[in-house]
């Protein structure tokens, strides 16, 4: 084995796995940075709690050392990781008897949207008040989605986070959730999570 | 999964709320990951997990979990049950034999023999955990058990 062998994030994921299996410890390395965010935003989107959060994120890494060798498709890992992610975060919770969600976060419980924060603004400049807005638009996003159930964001956490998408058999199989459910279990889902950002469609102005 | 045009702009929408604020991973957190590989055990084989209490509560009844969690695990025609406690880990080899055991953390390993019974008990050690064993077979590692 050649130690002088580098790798770089850049490298088709295919390599960097093949690298890995063959002991390369900077293989392994440069497939964290390359795949590090897909983990750490999917561990966000299913828990507030940064204890769990980040035993999640380790978790999920020492999955994939144990089971590289079980990677089919590398180039799918981003799902798998997602996937594996969302799993650990569930585990962990239930392990530990705690709450999804700290509904004590200061924005989780806020439903007045874009429109309240309108009707707040004097005067401002537009960069300014452009940014707040967006802002206030990605929290009540975020609020929204804390409140979906845990199956949902689960769910729409694979839909947003998996590049290229998984097919409905691997997802099923890697989420524990029968193949049969997903289908409606997405568009229920969406559906909520729709009615949740927009409470009253076609209420406003 | 192909989305309807209609939720696309929903789950961009989400993807960026989350995208945008994220905390970077703090530095311990890459290290750990970076750290996972030099715990791959490629001589062993994965054993399978077959049942974890905490997961049969899911449908079942809640609230014993925190006391006692119980793991079932096969590999190369043998099973491995461990039980985790506030004070032990029990490790029960079937069929009974007297093998190598470890018991493998972050923070070291504990290598002991099974008892003709095929038991092992130490105490409760720090997660993740998990146990190798080196059946006549050839060698198996349970899963991380994370907590």
């Amino acid at each position: 084995m050649s130690s002088g062998e580098r790798f770089s994030a850049d490298q088709p994921i295919t390599e960097l796995v093949a690298g890995a299996l063959a002991g390369h410890q900077t293989a392994w390395n440069a497939l964290v940075k390359r795949l590090h965010r897909v983990v750490w935003k999917s561990v966000n989107m299913m828990t507030y709690d940064h204890e769990v959060r980040d035993d999640a994120f380790a978790a999920t890494w020492l999955r994939l050392a144990e089971r590289l060798d079980t990677i089919r498709e590398p180039e799918k890992l981003p799902g798998w990781l997602t996937t594996t992610a969302c799993n650990e975060v569930r585990q962990i919770l239930r392990q530990r008897g705690r709450q999804h969600v700290s509904l004590t976060e200061s924005w989780a419980g806020s439903g007045g949207g874009i429109g309240d924060l309108l009707d707040t603004l004097i005067d401002d400049d537009g960069e300014h008040s452009k940014g707040m807005v967006l802002d206030e638009q990605r929290r009540s996003t975020r609020a929204a989605f804390a409140r979906l159930d845990e199956t949902c964001r689960e769910i729409i956490a694979v839909l947003v986070l998996a590049d290229p998408p998984i097919p409905y058999d691997e997802a099923s199989e890697q989420l524990g959730r029968p193949i049969g459910s997903l289908g409606p279990s997405r568009r229920r889902c969406l559906e909520k999570m729709k009615s949740l950002l927009d409470p009253e469609p076609g209420g406003e102005s | 999964m192909n989305g309807d045009a209609a939720f696309d702009d929903l789950l961009v929408r989400v993807g960026d709320a989350f995208e945008h604020d994220l905390d970077p991973v703090p530095p311990s957190l890459l290290d750990a990951a970076f750290t996972a590989f030099s715990w791959r055990n490629a001589d062993a084989e994965l054993a399978e997990l077959l049942f974890d209490s905490a997961s049969d509560e899911l449908v079942g009844v809640r609230g014993t979990s925190t006391e006692r969690r119980s793991f079932r695990y096969g590999a190369n025609g043998a099973v491995v049950r461990v039980h985790l406690t506030s004070t032990s880990l029990i490790v029960m080899i079937e069929p009974p034999l007297s093998v190598l055991c470890r018991v493998v953390t972050a923070e070291g390993s504990i290598e002991e023999r099974t008892d003709d019974l095929g038991e092992l008990v130490v105490d409760t050690p720090v997660l993740p955990v998990r146990i190798e064993v080196d059946l006549p077979s050839g060698k198996i590692v349970t899963p991380w058990i994370i907590g």
